[in-house]
């Protein structure tokens, strides 16, 4: 009974020892997962709004991305450049949502067109934060008119319809407006980041 | 067509682009990876700015900064706001998902906020603010040391065809405090409480909220959803006060201000306003509790009705889910459009039944009062596609070939339209003497050359043809000629439609591989049963125009149709079958279906 009692405890032991082994090993792959996801959260999030105009349903994407990773972050390769792998899971759930969406809503760019924009986008990633400083800067010197837009547009989350009537413009000038101004801030971000002596990504 | 940029640029904005843009779009990125480039870097600009400019980036900020006005404002502003707590809770299960878990309240709310904190730092470094922007968080802009006491209680987070003697105050994002009147004129209101409550309120309306947990309105109509950690919503009214047990509910005041309650899910309490009177003294407050799908009414003199009733259909009032399905709508969703389209058709007064053969439930959804799906047949008839090209997203209409028939049951169950509008004789069939029905539908025969014996559609009290068939409708005898068939015991009498009613000599309408709309009006009476029809009359010049075929029966009663295609006859499609009290609400139901159609 004691013999037994004690190679049942050495068993339990190591069933112990094993599961805290596994529990461990579960919460580094977490803390790696949620490591790089935040590293990378921004170049995704500026991924999928590229293909999805519809700010919830970009972040509705972006969420399914998400847990898409977390559960087959097993099969990342760690080797790898995470984006580029989390760009290919971004990029399932995007046409996922097109497909959800029928006729509805329908993907603009063809695939060779979606790749040329992913190569675009790994190329300029290690620039991207660097465009932070600069567009908070050309945010701030926006004449007054074009950044009442942008509130509108991102703050109160209006429709360009919406923002037409509330400026009394048309839909396609608001259209027209916000192009402009998007225009302009591209430019302006990148004479900044010229002057800062870097030089354009 | 547009530059390459701009389309782009439109499409972050949210237009559709057609394919000519689309195509366009993709072959000047293909053409260079110099304009790859430039889709990212516009791409870049778009995400950052919306992170720059958005509320929760300002919620971040909040934190870190040094400004103690700016501080004192906002930290006064959120300690009135429980939606925070809610944020913080949503934040906390998952921290990466930060810009993502922000419910519309919340964002609403603080856009509000945000701008009124905008609009604070351009005032300190001189430059002149927008006043329209402005206004929608003026206690803020004044003077953010010095919020106004009374808290903030919700925000609106939606506006549609919103009229009110403040137009530009009750707008999206605006938040509105404890003793604030909301009135509006026309249109629909939503708020999110700071209890995380959605309330929808439709005009003509007056509401105010006494706190975040009680609102006291004295006209309009409101639909509450209780968050499911808030139970204890409170909605007063002249006659009556509603308390929520954990559930959605509808609470409509009347024009001699009796009060009317529909639950949707969970109970209510409710209690007449007399309830509250001194005169009660140590009694317990009389109350009924209602349950999900039930009615509960209080009378305009305070009296509580504790006959508590089914209710006619579960969207009487507007709900927060069909506000989202209109959001969605807006955005370009046909299937929202459908969604939103159907739930007020259901709210058309004098509707009884409605079935427009939904393609993917077998006709079980997008129909009102009609039982069975697919519609009740020995051969299995098809649901193809619709009779118009630019009908509802997913409806459809029936097939029906050579020899195949089928029956649509029609609800005539106690809780039923038609039972509720006193339609129903002693039997439980349609046809109670006294009452007045009208009847539309849609047909289209494939190929007007094989013609057979009939088809058609006909009113029936059980399923043998002639014996319970007291009217037909289509043609008979192989004639080809349209035509209105009264069975009366074993005597038929057939009047063949006029072409030209006007005239006394009758012409003859043959049928051919068009679609028609027929249009009959059924008024049942001691003396006899009349029935009129119109094929292809405009709905509104109905009551102006005679019937193309008119007879009285002597017994017309029904509970089911029988939609009919002969041996040897062609296919026949029917579609878009409505029952309703009056050729009004037909129009109605008409003038929803076209407004909620997509693009053909």
């Amino acid at each position: 009974m004691p013999k037994n009692g004690v190679k049942s405890f050495a068993a339990d032991a190591h069933t112990t020892s094993v599961m805290a082994g596994r529990e461990r090993h579960e919460s580094e792959r977490r803390c790696d997962f949620a490591t790089l996801w935040a590293e990378s959260y921004d170049r995704l999030r500026t991924y999928v709004r590229i293909f999805v105009p519809v700010l919830h349903d970009a972040d509705d994407v972006l969420q399914d991305t998400a847990v898409a990773i977390a559960k087959d972050f097993d099969k990342y390769d760690p080797d790898r450049p995470f984006l580029e792998w989390a760009i290919g899971v971004a990029r399932n759930r995007v046409l996922q949502y097109y497909r959800k969406r029928g006729r509805d809503r329908r993907m603009i760019f063809d695939v060779d067109t979606v790749s040329k924009i992913e190569g675009s986008l790994l190329e300029l990633e290690p620039h991207i934060n660097s465009y932070e400083e600069p567009l908070e800067f050309c945010l701030q010197k926006l004449p007054e008119k074009s950044r009442r837009m942008l509130e509108l547009r991102y703050t109160c989350c209006m429709s360009a319809d919406e923002i037409g009537v509330q400026l009394k413009m048309t839909v396609q000038s608001v259209y027209t407006r916000l192009s402009q101004i998007r225009v302009a801030l591209r430019d302006c971000v990148r004479r900044q980041l010229q002057k800062s002596g870097g030089s354009t990504p | 067509m547009k530059s390459p940029i701009e389309l782009l640029n439109a499409h972050f904005d949210g237009k559709v682009l057609d394919e000519d843009e689309a195509r366009a779009l993709s072959r000047w990125v293909a053409t260079d990876p110099a304009n790859a480039r430039t889709v990212v870097e516009l791409g870049i600009i778009h995400s950052q700015a919306e992170y720059w400019l958005s509320v929760p980036r300002f919620l971040d900020e909040l934190g870190d900064s040094d400004d103690p006005a700016v501080k004192k404002s906002i930290d006064a502003a959120l300690e009135t706001i429980e939606i925070e707590s809610h944020r913080q809770r949503a934040n906390a299960r998952n921290p990466n998902k930060r810009h993502l878990t922000w419910g519309w309240a919340a964002a609403g709310l603080a856009a509000a906020l945000l701008i009124a904190v905008l609009t604070l730092q351009n005032r300190t470094r001189g430059v002149d603010i927008d006043t329209r922007l402005a206004a929608a968080s003026k206690p803020a802009v004044t003077d953010p040391a010095q919020i106004e006491p009374g808290p903030v209680v919700a925000s609106i987070t939606e506006t549609i065809q919103l009229k009110s003697p403040d137009n530009r105050g009750l707008r999206r994002g605006k938040y509105v405090r404890r003793g604030e009147l909301l009135v509006i004129e026309s249109g629909v209101l939503a708020l999110t409480t700071a209890d995380g409550c959605d309330v929808v309120l439709e005009g003509p309306a007056k509401l105010v909220f006494e706190d975040s947990q009680v609102m006291s309105m004295t006209q309009g109509r409101l639909a509450a959803r209780i968050d499911e950690d808030a139970t204890g919503l409170v909605v007063k009214t002249p006659t009556a006060r509603v308390v929520d047990l954990g559930t959605e509910f509808g609470v409509g005041i009347g024009a001699d201000l009796s009060t009317d309650v529909a639950v949707y899910e969970g109970v209510v309490e409710l209690y007449s306003a007399r309830s509250d009177a001194p005169s009660e003294g140590d009694r317990p407050a009389p109350s009924k509790r209602i349950t999900a799908g039930r009615a509960g009414h209080v009378d305009a003199d305070g009296s509580l009705n504790f006959a508590v009733q089914t209710l006619p259909n579960d969207r009487e009032f507007i709900r927060p889910d069909e506000i989202a399905s209109l959001g969605k709508a807006r955005s370009g969703s046909a299937e929202a459009r459908q969604q939103t389209g159907f739930y007020a058709l259901q709210r058309t007064r004098g509707l009884m039944a409605f079935q427009s053969f939904d393609i993917p439930s077998d006709g079980a959804a997008y129909s009102v009062a009609f039982g069975g799906a697919p519609p009740r047949s020995a051969t299995s008839p098809t649901i193809t596609s619709d009779l118009q090209k630019q009908r509802l997203y997913s409806s459809g209409a029936l097939l029906l070939t050579a020899g195949q028939h089928a029956f649509l049951d029609i609800d005539t169950s106690s809780d039923s339209p038609l039972a509720r509008a006193k339609l129903l004789n002693d039997r439980g069939l349609i046809g109670r003497s006294g009452s007045e029905l009208w009847l539309t539908w849609k047909t289209r025969m494939v190929d007007a050359e094989r013609i057979g014996d009939h088809a058609g559609l006909s009113l029936m009290f059980g399923d043998q043809r002639l014996i319970q068939e007291p009217l037909f409708v289509g043609y008979s005898g192989g004639k080809g000629l349209l035509s209105m068939v009264s069975n009366v015991g074993s005597r038929s009498v057939k009047l063949e439609l006029d072409a030209d009613p006007e005239t006394f000599v009758v012409e003859p309408v043959s049928i051919d591989d068009q679609t028609h709309q027929w249009v009959m009006q059924l008024i049942f009476s001691e003396r006899g049963d009349k029935a009129a029809i119109w094929c292809d009359v405009p709905l509104e010049s109905i009551r102006k125009v005679r019937p193309q075929a008119e007879t009285v029966n002597a017994n017309l009663i029904f509970d089911r149709l029988r939609l009919g295609v002969s041996e040897n006859s062609s296919e026949w499609l029917f579609d878009d079958i409505v029952l309703a009290t009056t050729i009004d609400a037909i129009i109605e139901v008409q003038q929803l279906q076209a407004a909620s159609a997509g693009k053909p």
